[in-house]
């Protein structure tokens, strides 16, 4: 028996663009950007580097033109969340805009650890747009070195 | 990184901005540079074009005894624009600001190209 591969209508070999048609008019009703932002408001997600040293960990935070009101920090247990909106920058309505590429709106970033941090001396900097957070890690968390005594 | 021994630097990264015309025969270039100081920052107008460069110290792993990145999305190169300047901007008159990792460079036209309104008299 040979196999055919089954077209839904083998006597309309044209029947396939049909389909293909069908899949393409698809592609341009969705829209580019979903609707729903997900669990949070979120407009955007400003770049963030974790550093790991010996006694502590160390995240910076891309966010220029931002105040320290505007940004709200909570630390637990070993999760920082670096939440804020940055504003708009007011545009008087006659100026025109020959480039933009600046985004505004609210964000949030979630950092977990791999170990426990002391919320009680979490440190933040916020210095020329970039926003330093030094969490120093707990003393029972930290892996210990063991000697084994050779007998 | 290199094979010779000699570190580069990365790539630099042009900054995220806003090119605007603000009301009164000014434009205004707002740019995004996260981490750089007044003092990495150079601004130099040659040859009808603006070029704008600003360092940016790593965040730091490198020199730093047993740092090391657990995560890594910011961009590490130094920021680069470069913008040519027509005929209608004095060249004379150009101003920057850096504030909380946002430069601001104003522009002025030069005043026989700035808008004017003329106002027209009743006889």
């Amino acid at each position: 028996m040979d196999l055919i591969h089954w077209s839904g209508n083998l006597t309309d070999p044209l029947r396939e663009f049909e389909t293909l048609q069908d899949e393409i008019n698809r592609l341009f009703d969705t829209t580019r950007w979903p609707e729903s932002r997900g669990l949070y408001d979120r407009a955007y997600s400003p770049a963030v580097d974790v550093l790991e040293t010996a006694d502590a960990y160390e995240a910076f935070c891309d966010l220029p033109g931002m105040e320290i009101k505007d940004i709200d920090l909570s630390v637990a247990d070993n999760v920082l969340t670096i939440k804020g909106e940055k504003r708009k920058q007011e545009k008087k309505p006659e100026a025109s805009v020959y480039m933009e590429e600046l985004t505004s709106g609210r964000f949030q970033r979630t950092l977990s650890f791999p170990l426990a941090v002391e919320a009680d001396r979490v440190e933040a900097v916020l210095k020329d747009g970039v926003l330093r957070v030094t969490l120093p890690k707990k003393e029972e968390a930290k892996p210990k070195q063991i000697s084994v005594k050779a007998k | 990184m290199a094979e010779n021994g000699t570190e580069k630097r990365p790539i630099a990264v042009r900054p995220r901005g806003r090119v605007f015309e603000s009301g009164q025969g000014r434009i205004q270039c707002v740019l995004e540079m996260p981490g750089v100081r007044k003092e990495d920052l150079e601004i130099r107008v040659e040859n009808n074009e603006m070029r704008i460069v600003g360092r940016r110290a790593d965040a730091g792993a490198s020199g730093r005894a047993g740092a090391r990145y657990l995560l890594r999305e910011r961009r590490a190169g130094d920021f680069a624009a470069a913008y040519t300047l027509d005929e209608t901007v004095d060249q004379g008159r150009i101003d920057a600001a850096l504030e909380k990792g946002i430069l601001t460079v104003t522009l002025e036209l030069k005043e026989a190209v700035k808008p004017r309104s003329i106002k027209v008299r009743a006889e």
